[in-house]
């Protein structure tokens, strides 16, 4: 048990691939100055400045900087908001199939994002396209769908919730609907692109 | 340069030599944080925060003692914080944050893989360091911050949990 352990264990975690070239040069250069260790009260403030600002200069170091984006708009808006929020280098996955109608409440920023859409006749119908893992707890198993080919992606059900979770280039995403049939959901879940 | 002079170099500001020092870290680090967070993005950025803290806190650095441990401690609190951030937080209305996830209700399609993604997060940082940056059980404890006694017994108490998973999957049909 413990070696199929290892050979699973190895096998998850080389499956994101080698760090690319330069992370520690990275790393390294952006760090701040060091405050001596007999500097004054005042240097301790201004180290947790410097390490506010490296932070930020980090987290935006390899692209420009992108502008976060929150508020509730149309599909067509969303869409061009997640893009200018989240970096080129991932990828940037929404329904196409959304009625206009429709209007989309949106979180996003260089982490990832959240757009929640919901159905202005209907409030109990909702469909939430995200970044980051689920805890499928309580959740019903229906398919391993291979979903844009992830062998380990699911599709699960629990009360009038569908669930669909899988990783792509490396990112987690979560497609989720309320109130949504079946066919419904895979229609949305096909048009992500 | 032996790692305590890139310590003390370190110390007095020379990013170099911290370069140096966190340089054969980084790998192990990003490891885990691939294994913790199951992105590789968010793993990369894990390590460069963790690089930036490391920088910070390097004052708190033992002289002499191995720096690997040290430093995949930085990585592992990050991304446990990371784990509690926004992106990671409850969808509205739906109980989405991936953690104590109760495995029973994938039982007769679950295969290890599954069961590991499906960990809570400790765990999975616990099956890393031990199974595969073969760290022995009081390096994974410091690491993680626990008691040896009680990395052992999460570490049974886990492949327990993933034998009983697996044995209702491997029941011929």
């Amino acid at each position: 048990m413990s070696e199929r352990v290892r050979r699973e264990v190895r096998e998850l975690v080389e499956g994101f691939g080698a760090p690319r070239p330069g992370l520690a040069a990275r790393a390294a250069a952006g760090l701040p100055d060091r405050p001596g260790r007999t500097a004054p009260r005042w240097a301790a403030v201004a180290a947790a400045a410097l390490a506010v600002t490296a932070g930020l200069v980090l987290w935006t170091a390899r692209g420009v900087p992108h502008q976060p984006a929150e508020g509730t708009m149309d599909p067509a808006q969303a869409r061009a908001a997640v893009r200018a929020a989240v970096p080129a280098s991932r990828p940037v996955l929404l329904p196409a199939a959304m009625a206009p109608t429709w209007s989309a409440e949106v979180t996003a920023s260089a982490g990832g994002f959240r757009v929640r859409y919901t159905d202005p006749n209907d409030a109990t119908r909702s469909v939430t396209v995200a970044t980051g893992a689920a805890d499928l707890g309580g959740f019903a198993t229906l398919s391993y769908p291979a979903f844009h080919g992830d062998r380990a992606s699911i599709y699960a059900t629990k009360d009038q919730t569908l669930i669909l979770v899988w990783q792509q280039a490396g990112v987690s995403y979560q497609l989720v609907t309320t109130g949504l049939g079946d066919a419904e959901f895979w229609q949305i879940a096909n048009s992500l692109g | 340069m032996c790692t305590r002079q890139l310590v003390e170099r370190s110390l007095a500001g020379d990013r170099s030599a911290f370069e140096e020092l966190i340089a054969p870290l980084v790998e192990p680090g990003y490891r885990l944080a691939c294994g913790m967070l199951l992105d590789r993005d968010e793993a990369e950025d894990a390590v460069q925060e963790a690089a930036l803290k490391a920088w910070l806190k390097l004052g708190s650095f033992r002289a002499g003692s191995d720096p690997r441990p040290w430093f995949l401690t930085v990585v592992a609190n990050h991304c446990r914080d990371l784990r509690r951030g926004r992106w990671w937080s409850v969808l509205r209305g739906v109980d989405l944050e991936r953690g104590a996830a109760p495995l029973e209700d994938l039982a007769g399609g679950l295969d290890l893989r599954h069961a590991l993604t499906r960990l809570p997060v400790r765990e999975r940082a616990l099956l890393v360091l031990h199974y595969y940056l073969d760290l022995p059980l009081d390096e994974v404890a410091r690491v993680l911050g626990i008691t040896p006694a009680a990395a052992k017994s999460r570490l049974y108490r886990v492949l327990r949990r993933l034998r009983g998973d697996l044995e209702v999957c491997e029941v011929p049909t």
